[in-house]
């Protein structure tokens, strides 16, 4: 999968679900510090990104991602 | 103020606790303390203000009532503290199930369900006292108890079948934690009346709306599977009575609006249980100050 479609559907996903502003959705982004994202939202993520990608990630991979590009890498990666 | 987490007194005094249940008769043990708890409540009016409050101004009790009622709440919770020190010593309660053919089939059965409690009565007994042989029990646990507590309660949860989810910081490994083992069919206990790490909900509660925790809800209505509410309450010196109901849970509306529905319909099951059973209201946590929010 191409990250331009990764990243595309994970910011519908951060809009859409999340309500979160577009504008933070910088690939430099923290997800904890600058998109918001808390340990709670993590749940939503993993069941979004089950849905749309068709894997589970663990709580090890995940640990690892600490900005939105590093997300859409990891996706890649693994979808 | 937001609680703390932890059970009262030093590691060497619940370690003598556990020694002295072993030789010395639980009614003898209740008898002191009934008589320690008289000194404890004057001396610490800060401590025991919110179960104070509660009486006073939730339940619209008189000052003396209030104070009355104040010093029963804290023998029945000096009597949960000590029967849990009891059952890490070995003892056994009596355990009634009214409903028990009721539920009996989601404990036996292959799918997952949340089991929510709250500090009403005394929850953590049904850890012990609950068999589930053909399921593992998960209960989301906040670690800031003494060593002699956490190793206590993970002896005496392991010998049946109960595994303890540690809530340590703002970490997500007992998020992932909870996410497996519904995964692997088990069964998830989270507590729903103890702010720790997690975002607040206003709820309606005993005449205002007070603050509970959005963290259990929110899982509840992304990870779907049937809830349960349990309470257990002491209802002898020697025996508890198993309360497990069955929750509607909506899948109509926004995430926001099934976590709120959700948090609702779980806060006015709570609170019919607090109007039924007062003095067994543990929390001390002062829900309705203002302060809190």
């Amino acid at each position: 999968m191409e990250i331009q479609e990764i990243t595309e559907k994970i910011e519908m996903i951060l809009v859409e679900e999340f309500e979160i502003d577009a504008e933070k959705l910088q690939p430099t982004a923290l997800l904890k510090q600058d998109v918001g994202i808390d340990s709670l939202d993590f749940v939503d993520i993993v069941v979004a990104i089950e849905r749309e990608f068709g894997f589970k990630p663990t709580a090890q991979e995940l640990k690892q991602v600490k900005t939105l590009g590093e997300l859409y890498t990891f996706i890649q990666e693994r979808a | 103020m937001r609680w703390n987490g932890q059970t009262a007194g030093t590691t060497w005094m619940q370690q003598t606790l556990v020694v002295l249940f072993k030789y010395v008769d639980i009614r003898i043990i209740y008898a002191i303390m009934s008589i320690w708890l008289i000194w404890y409540i004057i001396m610490r009016p800060s401590a025991t203000k919110g179960i104070y409050r509660f009486h006073r101004f939730r339940r619209q009790r008189t000052v003396l009532q209030s104070c009355i009622d104040t010093y029963r709440t804290y023998y029945n919770f000096g009597e949960a503290v000590m029967d849990r020190f009891a059952i890490y010593a070995g003892y056994q309660f009596k355990m009634d199930f009214p409903n028990k053919a009721e539920v009996q089939h989601y404990f036996e059965g292959k799918d997952s369900f949340y089991l929510l409690f709250s500090h009403l009565g005394n929850s953590e007994m049904a850890g012990y006292c609950l068999n589930t042989p053909n399921k593992v029990m998960n209960i989301l646990m906040y670690m800031g108890d003494t060593e002699t507590v956490i190793q206590n309660r993970t002896n005496a949860l392991a010998r049946n079948n109960l595994r303890v989810i540690p809530m340590q910081g703002e970490m997500m490994n007992h998020i992932f934690a909870i996410t497996e083992a519904l995964d692997n069919g088990e069964i998830v206990a989270m507590a729903i009346d103890r702010i720790v790490h997690s975002k607040p909900i206003a709820c309606p509660f005993m005449g205002e709306n007070a603050l509970f925790p959005i963290g259990p809800f929110r899982i509840c209505t992304t990870l779907k599977h049937p809830v349960l509410f349990l309470s257990v309450i002491k209802s002898r010196w020697n025996t508890y009575t198993v309360h497990i109901r069955l929750l509607d849970h909506t899948t109509i509306g926004t995430k926001v609006e099934q976590t709120n529905s959700l948090a609702q319909t779980v806060v006015s099951v709570l609170e019919e249980m607090t109007h039924q059973y007062p003095y067994q209201w543990f929390n001390m946590f002062d829900f309705w100050n203002k302060e809190n929010e």
